[in-house]
């Protein structure tokens, strides 16, 4: 038997793209929400209402993002 | 035919196995937390401890034994499952007596395996299962959380570069405390479940349990207690190296570790690979470093780790045959091989305690290092 048909190169295949997606992704989304934090405070501190909203919101959706993509691994770590 | 004296030892080191699993992989989710101060070691330690604890209760889906797709069920004897937990524990405590970072999972693995050879020939082996299951995994794994964490780092540094680092340092150490709690439920959910197995086992092989039956409810605690006490203990030898001596890290290179680290483990168990925690984090480390600039990472101990990788299996299978061996010379089900066994492991532990105590600069302790 060659190694082509004993390795499930497929499944393989699979958790190099998730684990790509899911770990860019989380670093990705967390860094944009630090950016919305930092920049909230910032327009906070400067009086600058409507941008503030607008970075408010960004590190709002990223968190909810985060919160999600924990929830999931939650539940992989309990469905297996 | 019953020996519920051989039952009593096997399920004991079971647990000491599982101890010394929690003690040697705290490692793998706490030695970045702790290196870049996201958390102080010891409030790091009984976090992990806690989340070890209730990770061994998420999922009670309990395979037969971890070592079950390799071997043939049918050899099995509360001897062999003896021999490659012996074989297990004496690797764990070499590795953690030179502060290398191995998996516990591969020489508990090794360790039945080895034991397994000595008892039936290498027929009851099955050579293409650790070759497809445990072999090509174990060498993408690292390579797989190294090009990850890399990737990651370079997107994060780009992302938050032009802000102040205060916050982000803030922001970012945050991030790891979810992240290494998370490595800390999965590592409870798969490595106490693997002392379950191995304990069902035995309690099947004595005739105390029937093939079918459901995991008894005071393995489960016990299995998760002991890999929390082992945890919570702290292996800080480990800690140090893979915190400290392969890169010198900042809170970002920590988060993208941990994430990284994570999102392979987790998708690795999703589609049925058994993953090495310890290969994938330090993979991770080291990705995360040679990203940022490829002399930060001290390749030298990163040598040195992988080397251990390389003679795990091996070094863990001989050591697990070797205990089977000692334990047959005094003839099958007679409980006198295993407590000559136990005698001989406890006087080597003894003798590298005291060995290592006695060296300048003393043991690692809590705290002295981070």
């Amino acid at each position: 038997m060659s190694l082509a048909t004993i390795v499930d190169w497929g499944a393989l295949g699979k958790v190099v793209l998730y684990s790509m997606v899911a770990a860019i992704g989380a670093a990705t989304v967390f860094s944009f929400a630090i950016v919305g934090v930092v920049r909230f405070d910032d327009c906070r501190r400067g009086a600058r209402a409507g941008s503030g909203i607008g970075w408010a919101g960004l590190a709002l959706i990223c968190g909810l993002i985060i919160a999600a993509v924990l929830v999931e691994a939650i539940i992989i770590m309990a469905s297996k | 035919m019953h020996n519920d004296t051989i039952l009593v030892i096997v399920v004991a080191t079971a647990l000491v196995f599982d101890y010394t699993n929690g003690f040697h992989d705290t490692a793998n989710a706490i030695a970045t937390m702790v290196s870049t101060r996201a958390m102080a070691p010891r409030v790091a330690v009984l976090y992990s401890a806690i989340l070890n604890f209730a990770g061994a209760f998420i999922s009670l889906q309990v395979a037969a034994t971890v070592a079950k797709d390799f071997i043939d069920p049918n050899v099995v004897t509360p001897e062999i499952v003896f021999g490659g937990l012996i074989g297990a524990i004496l690797w764990n405590l070499a590795t953690w007596y030179f502060g290398l970072p191995s998996s516990s999972s591969h020489a508990l693995i090794g360790g039945v395996v080895g034991a397994v050879v000595v008892a039936a020939g290498t027929d009851a082996v099955s050579g293409e299962a650790l070759l497809s299951k445990l072999l090509i995994p174990a060498l993408i794994a690292p390579i797989l959380a190294f090009v990850v964490a890399g990737l990651s780092i370079l997107i994060a540094y780009r992302i938050v570069g032009r802000l102040k680092p205060g916050p982000v340092t803030r922001g970012y150490r945050l991030g790891q405390i979810v992240s290494g709690g998370l490595l800390s439920l999965a590592h409870g959910t798969n490595d106490a479940q693997k002392t379950m197995g191995v304990i069902t086992l035995a309690l099947i092989a004595n005739g105390n349990l029937a093939s079918d039956a459901q995991t008894p409810t005071w393995v489960i605690v016990s299995a998760a207690v002991a890999i929390a006490l082992g945890t919570y203990s702290g292996g800080w030898r480990i800690i140090k190296t893979v915190g400290t001596r392969i890169i010198k890290m900042d809170s970002a290179q920590g988060f993208a570790t941990q994430g990284s680290g994570a999102s392979v483990i987790l998708a690795a168990s999703h589609f049925g690979f058994p993953l090495s925690t310890t290969h994938v984090i330090s993979g991770a480390v080291m990705g995360s470093g040679a990203a940022k600039r490829l002399s930060a990472v001290r390749w030298g101990v990163a040598g040195n780790m992988i080397g251990a990788w390389l003679v795990t299996l091996p070094a863990a299978g001989a050591m697990g045959g070797l205990a089977y061996g000692i334990t047959r010379i005094f003839g099958a089900n007679n409980a006198a091989g295993p407590i000559v066994v136990v005698v001989l492991l406890l006087t080597v532990i003894g003798f590298a305690f005291a060995r290592r105590f006695r060296q300048p600069g003393g043991p690692v302790v809590a705290g002295a290092e981070a």
